[in-house]
């Protein structure tokens, strides 16, 4: 196990996937597929000189159970020590401790730990490397690397027991001061941070060989009030939304600073119930050590002057709120949020994710033996099932889950809000890559935890719904599409804009979208079949002016049909097909709009219009590929038609629609490349979503996705064109060019201000109960409708919120947004 | 910051790399270094668009995907191109989905300098792609038996 670094024995695992056997002998022929590194692989281990040794048992320090740490860190300590005057080995090593501390945090105290002995044995080397490290925490915080910053602070605190006097607690007041100057002009999120940086130091130097509770307990003093401010967006960044906890109220919607504040009061205030809790789950691997350490000479602590402003844009910076999928009242296989353990694995799995999100699988190895790297008692064994977790603990035992735990942390990453620190496809990844790892460990803590998110749902925000259903049908598409759909059964009689309804809805239309609808079909029980009509199955949509109503409107031309002017449809279908003439289309569509008006259609180009669209629809059906070629040849054609009303953008949006309606997902994708050609405009899309797509719609998937990757890509404009002119000077750019960009700013911001307004009116009237124009609808479908409307407009505010928030200097423009949301209003919903 | 103590899931395989060798013995500029271009192989042959879409928009807007064709029959013979708008989709691509399941097929993912056309068609010797020649497995999902085996005339 954990032979993962030794790069190109274990290579890109994941890139060559199935593993296994995988070469024929008499193959010799190289092709597209053929990366070859398999020959070129060297020994690694072969003719290894001392540095390199000492680097490669460094970095694995602690990854094996099997070895002793204390013989690992005797190891490192000695060949460290008795090599000090080489000096390319003590390059290597400290370059070696520098990467590692701020690459893979687990492994801190360990390190710590071995520095402790090599300052025992050799105080120059130790003194070395404490400087090396007081360097390192001022470059990352004065380039505001905070993160890094933080986990060398964190190695340091490892390190405490080597330095005179009251060492890093002077500087994490000095953190602390710089935070309440921070809070003071109302920069919350880094006073948060800079809190957090402090606060979660605190439990390493009480677990390392020279804690001080006395020292810790007046830095908490000076962070309770800086902790109990609250963010202004803080109101719309929990996970849950109304009175629901479905946990500790407690760590309800509060940010993660204020519940570390809290559980190290409480650790402090009072003697652990269990020997792992609080600091306990921390590992001590100096403790075999603690005689020799005794003695060990002390150094002045490396000065670290705090930069006088850190170079991060603050106003994005939002506070972590506290997230969990595991709150069984019953057995605790994870520890609860308010006792300290929680938050120190918690931070420790988050940075670890983050910081190597090069490489999935080494992360994944890391989270299935997260118990290598606490105290050997805070987790019970691996894999222990749910059932039997009370039995095998006893009664003085953990019952924490290794896997549980972890998978806790990736949930609380993939669910956080307003946005994911990587894509969330990442923690998607690393979810697959567990379940691989350790199936028989780590499928049955999924389980549960789609159980509690799934039995949740009424309470969770609605963006973070559709996330979870863009990960399960993910995450089923990499297992065969399994899963236990029968529990769910008594769920499917209830309406459809219910939200575990719309949740079974969502996830098969997602996995169909991901494999096709007839091998869904096969993977799930008889009662769920109904939920995939036989129109899903068809290759492709019926055209719909292609049939024999049709043909009798032609013979008897007053007769009422369905589809009006199919022969006249199909003729601009037949002349688009062939790539005939602009000229000859456009006499078509004017005699559909002749025959309209003759028969008193109420808006005669509308028929028209849907007749060019559908026809382009059509054509391009076969693929991806083929729909977007037939644009680029429609384009002029379709930008005039876009150009004639802001209805007429609409109607595009709704024809497409209306032609994929049983695989709305192409539709919305096809709509996406019509808004990158200009074809229709953001508001067309999302006013479409919002007034036309029915009263369903905004229980739909697809529709969410619409509206949200429309408003993203808008905001996002905004966003880099604002960055863009803060680094443009007048040196570079003539005046006119300056005022030309910044006219294009101000029109993009307008456009901003006019979807939030029109996102914001068309939802506040949809979630309001007096709307009448539902009717025929039950009364129960309703409330649910008007729940989802409440739960977009909270989720479009913030999505709003954060894009204005990065706004540095909002320029006065005519027309722009004339609605400012204060986030705390939102509160009620 | 770069990371230095774990192999990164995004680096290029030596494809590339042997052929610039091949090619020529002075340095040039590493065509991949701002790559925006994925090569995706392993795919079933009756994987779509649409399919491929899905799953690859999860790292970002796709610009352009084209699809690897039998030379001779112009249909989908299991390898794509998936272009990006920008280098880092196509590295988070290479980092997040390259060997996970498309289709029930764990697929295989590499940087690619761009596509250009002529490189949608498979180089095997029957209209596929070479490994598909030589594979002697039975693959459902890829025309069954490769080409080579499935040649009337005995092998030797």
């Amino acid at each position: 196990m954990g032979d993962y670094y030794r790069g190109r024995e274990e290579g890109r695992g994941g890139g060559k996937g199935g593993g296994g056997p995988r070469r024929s002998q008499k193959r010799r022929h190289r092709d597209d597929d053929d990366d070859d590194k398999e020959y070129r692989r060297s020994r690694p281990y072969e003719r290894e000189d001392t540095a390199s040794r000492l680097r490669r048992d460094t970095i694995s320090i602690a990854e094996s159970p099997l070895t002793k740490i204390e013989d690992t860190i005797n190891l490192i300590a000695n060949t460290f020590a008795s090599n000090y005057d080489n000096e390319e080995l003590r390059n290597t090593f400290l370059n070696t401790l520098l990467s590692l501390v701020v690459e893979q945090p687990f492994k801190i105290p360990f390190l710590a730990a071995a520095v402790l002995v090599i300052n025992s044995q050799n105080a120059e080397a130790g003194k070395l490397i404490l400087d090396e490290f007081g360097k390192a925490a001022q470059a990352y915080l004065t380039e505001g690397f905070l993160t890094s910053a933080k986990l060398v602070l964190r190695f340091l605190a490892g390190l405490q027991g080597m330095v005179e006097g009251d060492g890093l607690y002077l500087v994490l007041g000095s953190i602390v001061d710089q935070a309440a100057g921070y809070l003071a002009v109302e920069e919350v999120g880094l006073a948060l941070d800079l809190v957090w940086i402090a606060l979660i130091t605190v439990p390493y130097i009480l677990a390392s060989p020279k804690s001080d509770n006395s020292l810790a307990g007046e830095l908490l003093k000076k962070t309770s009030p800086i902790t109990e401010v609250k963010h202004r967006m803080q109101s719309l960044l929990s996970p849950f939304t109304g009175g629901y906890a479905p946990y500790d109220p407690r760590a309800q919607g509060t940010h993660n600073a204020r519940i570390l504040q809290l559980n190290l009061e409480s650790y402090l205030g009072s003697e652990p119930s269990r020997p792992f809790h609080g600091v306990g789950c921390l590992p001590r691997p100096y403790e075999s050590f603690l005689p020799e350490l005794e003695g060990a000479t002390k150094h002045p602590m490396p000065e670290i002057t705090l930069p006088s402003d850190y170079p991060v844009d603050k106003s994005s910076i939002m506070p972590n709120i506290y997230f969990s999928v595991f709150a069984d009242p019953n057995v605790e296989t994870v520890p609860p949020p308010l006792g300290l353990a929680s938050t120190l694995f918690r931070d420790a799995i988050v940075d670890t994710i983050d910081t190597l999100d090069c490489n999935r699988l080494v992360v994944s190895r890391f989270l299935i033996e997260i118990d290598c790297y606490f105290s050997p008692n805070a987790f019970i064994k691996r894999a222990v099932p749910f059932d039997r977790v009370i039995e095998t603990a006893g009664p003085e035992g953990s019952t924490w889950k290794p896997e549980d735990v972890a998978v806790d942390a990736i949930f609380s990453q993939l669910y956080k809000l307003p946005g994911p620190n990587h894509k969330l496809v990442y923690y998607h990844s690393i979810l697959t890559e567990l379940c691989k790892l350790a199936p028989a460990a780590v499928a049955p803590s999924l389980g549960r935890a789609i159980r509690f998110m799934y039995k949740n749902l009424e309470s969770m925000d609605t963006e973070l719904i559709y996330r979870f259903v863009d990960w399960f049908s993910h995450h089923l598409s990499n297992f065969g599409f399994t899963w236990k759909w029968a529990e769910w059964n008594e769920n499917l009689t209830l309406p459809d804009v219910h939200p575990k309804k719309a949740f079974i809805l969502g996830a098969l239309e997602k996995e169909i979208r991901l494999s096709f609808a007839t091998r869904i079909k096969g993977t799930i029980p008889d009662p769920y079949k109904e939920l995939i009509s036989e129109a899903k199955e068809k290759e492709q949509p019926h055209f719909k002016y292609d049939s024999e109503v049709g043909r009798d409107y032609k013979q008897f031309s007053d007769s009422p049909s369905d589809e009006p002017f199919c022969k006249e449809a199909k003729e601009v279908l037949h002349a688009v097909a062939d790539k005939k003439e602009d000229a000859e289309v456009d006499a078509i569509l004017a005699k559909i709009v002749e025959l309209a008006k003759e028969s008193g259609v109420a808006d005669p180009l509308f028929v028209a219009r849907d007749a060019y669209v559908t026809a382009i629809c059509h054509i391009g059906a076969k693929s991806l590929s083929h729909v977007l070629s037939c644009i680029e040849r429609c384009k002029e054609k379709l930008l005039a038609i876009g150009n004639e009303s802001p209805d007429a953008r609409r109607q595009i949006v709704g024809s497409v629609l209306s032609y994929w309606e049983d695989q709305p997902g192409i539709g919305a994708n096809v709509v996406d490349k019509l808004l990158n050609y200009s074809i229709v405009t953001p508001l067309s899309v999302v006013e479409w979503v919002l007034h036309d797509a029915g009263n369903k719609a905004l229980s739909h998937t697809h529709a969410w996705e619409m509206v949200s990757t429309t408003i993203n890509k808008v905001n996002t404009r905004v966003r880099q064109m604002v960055a863009a002119r803060q680094v443009m000077s007048i040196n570079d750019y003539t005046e006119e060019q300056l005022a030309v960009y910044v006219q294009t700013l101000n029109a993009a911001e307008i456009e901003q201000g006019m979807l939030l307004t029109a996102v914001t009116d068309a939802l506040t009237a949809m979630s309001d109960s007096s709307d009448e124009m539902n009717g025929g609808i039950d009364v129960e479908s309703k409330a649910w409708m008007q729940w989802w409307a409440k739960g977009w407009l909270r989720a479009f505010s913030r999505k709003f919120g954060v894009a204005e928030g990065t706004v540095v200097e909002q320029p006065v423009a005519d027309g722009g947004p004339s609605t400012r949301l204060d986030p705390e209003d939102m509160d009620t919903m | 910051m770069p990371i230095t103590t774990v192999q990164r899931l995004d680096a290029p395989s030596s494809y590339f790399e042997k052929r610039e060798r091949r090619r020529s013995t002075s340095p040039k500029p590493d065509p991949l270094k701002d790559a925006s271009t994925l090569y995706v192989g392993n795919l079933s042959f009756y994987t779509t668009e649409e399919q491929i879409h899905e799953l690859f928009s999860k790292c970002g807007e796709i610009k352009r995907l084209v699809m690897g064709l039998d030379r001779f029959t112009k249909t989908p013979c299991g390898f794509c191109f998936v272009e990006y708008y920008t280098h880092k989709d196509t590295l988070d691509a290479m980092k997040y989905i390259g060997g996970t399941k498309l289709d029930e097929r764990i697929i295989r993912t590499d940087l690619d300098p761009g596509f250009k056309e002529g490189r949608q068609y498979g180089r095997g010797p029957t209209g596929g792609q070479v490994r598909d020649y030589y594979r002697d497995d039975y693959d459902p999902g890829r025309g069954g038996y490769g080409g080579r085996e499935q040649r009337p005339v005995a092998k030797g």
